[in-house]
């Protein structure tokens, strides 16, 4: 109270200091939104802006309204790029979150051999993608390629891993799978051992068997946690490159080639700024779309506390 | 007829440390028995030995006479209401008293009958498709309690479920209580530490410290006639008066092996009775007047005296003589047990 009375006789004397408090706020946080300004808002809209032109970074910018647009709907290697992300984000997301979760409600005891287990499995996601990305295409090498000496010893035929047009992009997902997999355990192991321990008591006294226990208890419980993994996941797999540039270059022919990895090809390689600029705000709205649709239909089924 | 009956049971945690050293316990079949005792005594492993929710590491737990060893706590016709309530969170108070009757197969129309009466009982009918989160500490308190009725178990367990609410909902709560208990007929275990909570509720009261039984019996038997001085000191508010006869000169001195010597605080009077009293000096410290009861401390040479008395218009202060009719002091040897001459 006496300290109110100080800052407001302190405030009519000096009115800078009132200007000050009430700017204080967004000098704080200045900073932060000054970098996203510029190295998000700033390209996003410059991208839709560009997406109206055709350049090629050296000569001049050429307008030619929806042309691009037109193009890419018509250009079946954007639609294949877009199957490819999409048949992808179907084998990467529900594989991550199931084994996830399986995986993480056998690891969660406080024991020894788990917390050993669950920092083994989160090592594959501090290493960088492009170091794991070499050594998984050296061990799916056709001839060489540790994969297929081991299936050789059991008498099993040769998977042509990265090469063969129907098992590239399913290659691909289980590389990305397993780095990412204990990342996954982790965050779930997290919010598992944040249910209180007196449920499970309650529920088997309402003879509830695991099972039950599992579906009407547990699952329940890490909803808010499942639903941010599902949507970062569905997100990041969308976005998937790092990869396909390394181990397939899109290929073979273009049974691997994603969104964004087609967006690259058009604007670093054959320098067609404006057309990667179109795809990339069709990757946009396609992400934001999902965002959108995921956030109106689950939001209800998801239980916060 | 013996319910639940505990026979050299011990309870051996995973890092060593035992808590229970042959604990032989019986609660008979309707009653209202009640493990009372301070924190760390053993009362809330017990009950939960009597769950399943603990393994019995020796001896052996019957219920109904039937060994309970690999017996899940599902299987044991119990009903368990918790001390945070532990209701599911995740589902409306409907599903909440469903889940168990779904799990046991229970038809739907039998479920909706007994859901539609316990709404009725405990008074939650408008809240039915509320989740816990909208609902009061009371209002959750009474969703754990028609989860545990709907099941019409023969037992009823209860760990302090009344120590989170406020003070009226707890007074008001303790009578349903007592009457759903009346009515029902079951057995019913209720842990506490409460001994106001204690005697008021139970017909049968078992004592417990470190593990061991200190007392059992009604809560008239456990009030007036202790066994022990932690039994003198746990029962009555404010606690019995226990002075050591060793600084003391007074007639019991001839006593053999009396140690302790104890009296009531409303067996202390201000004035002279008739027949034998032993009398005190001693110096009023405070006085509180509580209403119908007036409480005072008096400062005595051989330790503070808690005394209460009925006169709300009396003052008493200074210094002051009071005394103690001979037949209401407590005697207690040198290891804290009763003397009865």
């Amino acid at each position: 109270m006496a300290k109110q009375v100080k800052d407001q006789s302190a405030m009519r004397e000096r009115p800078g200091l009132m200007i000050w408090n009430k700017a204080l706020p967004y000098i704080m946080v200045a900073p932060a939104m000054i970098i996203f300004a510029v190295f998000v808002i700033y390209p996003l809209f410059y991208m839709i802006y560009v997406s109206f032109f055709n350049w090629n970074m050296i000569s001049e910018m050429k307008f030619v309204g929806l042309a691009n647009y037109t193009k890419m709907f018509t250009d079946k290697t954007f639609w294949k790029a877009l199957s490819n992300t999409v048949i992808y984000v179907l084998m990467y997301v529900p594989a991550s979150m199931i084994l996830g979760t399986l995986i993480a409600v056998f690891i969660q005891k406080n024991t020894r051999i788990n917390k050993i287990l669950q920092n083994i499995m989160f090592l594959p996601y501090i290493i960088s993608l492009v170091s794991i990305s070499f050594i998984w295409m050296w061990m799916m090498d056709y001839d060489k390629g540790l994969f297929n000496y081991v299936l050789s010893l059991f008498g099993v035929e040769a998977v042509n891993w990265l090469g063969g047009s129907d098992t590239a992009l399913f290659s691909l997902a289980l590389v990305n799978v397993w780095k990412s997999l204990g990342y996954y355990v982790l965050i779930i192991v997290a919010a598992l051992q944040g249910i209180p321990g007196y449920l499970y008591e309650a529920a088997a006294l309402d003879r509830a068997n695991p099972v039950t226990t599992f579906f009407k208890v547990t699952l329940p419980m890490l909803s808010p946690t499942l639903f941010y993994l599902l949507l970062m996941g569905i997100i990041a797999a969308f976005k998937t490159f790092d990869s396909v540039s390394i181990m397939t270059s899109g290929g073979p022919g273009n049974a691997t080639d994603t969104i964004v990895y087609e967006l690259y090809k058009q604007g670093f390689v054959s320098y067609r700024v404006g057309y990667a600029s179109a795809m990339g705000v069709a990757l946009m709205v396609i992400v934001g779309g999902i965002s959108i649709f995921y956030f109106a239909v689950l939001q209800k089924r998801v239980h916060y506390q | 007829m013996d319910k639940i009956k505990l026979e050299h049971v011990d309870k051996i945690y995973d890092n060593g440390v035992q808590v229970i050293r042959d604990l032989n316990l019986t609660i008979e079949e309707g009653s209202f028995t009640v493990l009372l005792g301070p924190s760390g005594c053993g009362k809330s492993t017990t009950l939960r030995m009597i769950a399943g929710l603990e393994e019995v590491s020796g001896g052996t737990l019957t219920i109904n006479g039937k060994d309970m060893k690999n017996v899940p706590p599902g299987d044991r016709d119990i009903a368990m209401v918790f001390q945070n309530y532990a209701i599911y969170p995740t589902m409306t108070v409907r599903g909440n008293i469903e889940f168990g009757l779904k799990n046991a197969k229970v038809p739907k129309e039998e479920r909706e009958k007994r859901i539609r009466e316990i709404g009725e009982t405990t008074g939650l009918t408008p809240y039915m498709d509320r989740k816990p989160s909208a609902l009061s500490g009371g209002q959750r308190q009474r969703v754990a309690l028609a989860r545990a009725m709907v099941k019409n178990p023969q037992v009823f367990l209860m760990d302090e479920p009344l120590s989170n609410l406020d003070a009226k909902l707890r007074g008001q709560l303790r009578t349903e209580l007592i009457e759903l208990h009346q009515r029902l007929g079951a057995t019913f275990v209720y842990v506490t530490h409460d001994q106001s909570e204690a005697t008021s509720m139970g017909t049968h009261i078992i004592l417990m410290d470190e593990g061991n039984i200190m007392q059992q019996g009604t809560p008239e038997d456990i009030y007036l006639n202790p066994d022990n001085v932690f039994t003198a000191r746990f029962i009555g508010n404010p606690p019995m008066n226990i002075f050591e006869t060793a600084s003391m000169s007074n007639e019991w001195e001839n006593m053999p092996g009396v140690a302790y010597v104890g009296c009531r605080p409303h067996d202390v009077l201000f004035e002279k009775p008739e027949g034998e009293a032993a009398s005190f000096q001693g110096t009023i410290m405070t006085r509180e007047m509580l209403g119908s009861e007036i409480h005072y401390k008096l400062r005595t040479p051989y330790g503070i005296l808690h005394a209460k008395n009925y006169e709300a218009m009396k003052h008493y202060s200074g210094l002051v003589n009071v005394w103690i009719p001979r037949k209401d002091l407590c005697f207690f040897d040198k290891n804290k047990n009763r003397i009865r001459n």
